[in-house]
């Protein structure tokens, strides 16, 4: 019942606009969530956000922030329900055309981050992806994921200090 | 406050940068601290800047396959002989697209692309570009290019030469005008010393002085429909047609 009336309210009043869709596609791809599945997964940030009005509950603040955390959670959840994942850094490799405004050294340097985060714990990848893609607070992550500031921060503080590491010994820095 | 090694109040230079709050006064004060934070906060912005650009590579939806097109084979052709592998054409740019020119018979011309277009088409002109099309896959589920049939083909050519690219010009459209100098002319038999021949846009590899290539224009058309690039490419494809030649020549072009 759930899924028709998401439908037809889909049709009537996308709880998504299109930016934010193309967001929260963002967060899940780069949280590894193959981009075959990449509709499915905006589909269910969508019910999320449905679920919560049919409930009665308060609108999120900023959508945007909200449906991001939503978008990282889901990722980490397809990873752990072992479905497929998607290597970030061989999808951009395969990809053939890759917006650069500087070329070759630029791409490299971007398929160098992406690797990077692949290797990333899940954890460390999603917090990495809430602050420096969706551009949320260390106290807005720390809250929507319900986990203490001092974790949010230990978690970016790791991620970054592996992923510069990373690009410092590959010499793309 | 406390200035633990390289931290204040337990905040190092890296998760300053991380969480862009503001420094204490002591920090401020602290130069090879304000180094290090400076060195970070540039690291991190370059993160911020790739995860955007990835983030966005990656949510584009993907493109769709081109439609298979739909030839209509005429019965008279004679099977692409399995000698060789045929000649080969080249992708047009990195989606594939079919060319289609139906002649007054209904022989459907066809200039099939494979999807094949990577880094292996961009190799130097003395490897070989490689995009190979036109010859039949193995399952025969999709119509071969009009060009797994040579001698339909050099039938069919009003130029066929095989030489070296003196010149590229824009056209006034997208295509592109291309001045060999001939090495060697299939069609006609002997023919000039220079050609100059008019290239769809988009060909890949993209022409370049100095390429050696092959290169054949339908009859009725202006409008080269064969492009091969490199040595390996251009013997193969050479052998093909002169063995095309020197064949019955019972092969008549349905034009004329």
């Amino acid at each position: 019942m759930l899924r028709r009336k998401a439908r037809r309210v889909q049709e009537d009043d996308d709880p998504l606009d299109a930016a934010q869709e193309r967001r929260v596609r963002a967060v899940l791809a780069l949280g590894g969530v193959p981009q075959a599945d990449l509709p499915d997964g905006v589909q269910q940030v969508r019910l999320r956000l449905l679920e919560r009005a049919a409930k009665g509950d308060e609108a999120p603040r900023d959508v945007s922030a909200w449906a991001a955390v939503v978008a990282s959670n889901l990722a980490m959840d397809w990873h752990r329900a072992k479905r497929r994942q998607e290597r970030v850094g061989e999808r951009l490799a395969s990809l053939r055309q890759l917006e650069h405004p500087s070329g070759e050294d630029t791409s490299v340097l971007s398929l160098a981050v992406a690797q990077g985060l692949d290797e990333l714990p899940d954890q460390h990848r999603q917090v990495l992806v809430l602050r420096f893609f969706a551009d949320l607070p260390v106290r807005g992550i720390a809250e929507e994921l319900g986990i203490p500031e001092g974790t949010v921060k230990s978690r970016l503080h790791s991620a970054v200090r592996a992923l510069r590491d990373r690009l410092h010994e590959d010499e793309v820095v | 406050m406390t200035a633990e090694r390289n931290q204040y109040d337990g905040v190092d230079a890296l998760l300053a940068a991380i969480t862009d709050e503001p420094l204490p006064e002591a920090a401020l004060a602290d130069a090879a601290f304000m180094a290090e934070h400076r060195a970070a906060t540039a690291d991190v912005a370059l993160l911020r800047e790739q995860l955007g650009i990835i983030g966005h590579a990656l949510s584009q939806p993907e493109p769709q396959p081109e439609p298979e097109p739909a030839p209509k084979p005429v019965s008279s052709l004679r099977p692409a002989p399995r000698r060789h592998p045929g000649l080969r054409a080249l992708a047009f740019g990195t989606l594939a697209t079919a060319v289609v020119a139906t002649m007054i018979t209904g022989l459907a011309w066809l200039v099939a692309h494979n999807g094949g277009m990577n880094a292996d088409s961009s190799s130097s002109a003395d490897q070989g570009a490689k995009t190979s099309v036109g010859s039949a896959p193995a399952d025969g589920s999709a119509t071969p290019g009009a060009l797994a049939d040579p001698e339909l083909y050099v039938a069919c050519s009003r130029l066929l030469v095989e030489g070296t690219v003196t010149e590229v010009k824009p056209g006034s459209d997208p295509r592109k005008r291309i001045t060999l100098a001939v090495t060697r002319s299939y069609r006609p038999a002997h023919g000039p010393a220079d050609v100059t021949v008019v290239l769809a846009a988009g060909a890949q590899p993209a022409p370049r002085q100095g390429q050696h290539v092959l290169v054949g224009v339908p009859k009725g058309s202006d409008t080269a429909t064969l492009w091969v690039v490199g040595d390996d490419a251009v013997a193969t494809d050479s052998a093909a047609i002169v063995e095309a030649l020197a064949g019955p020549g019972t092969t008549t072009c349905p034009t004329g």
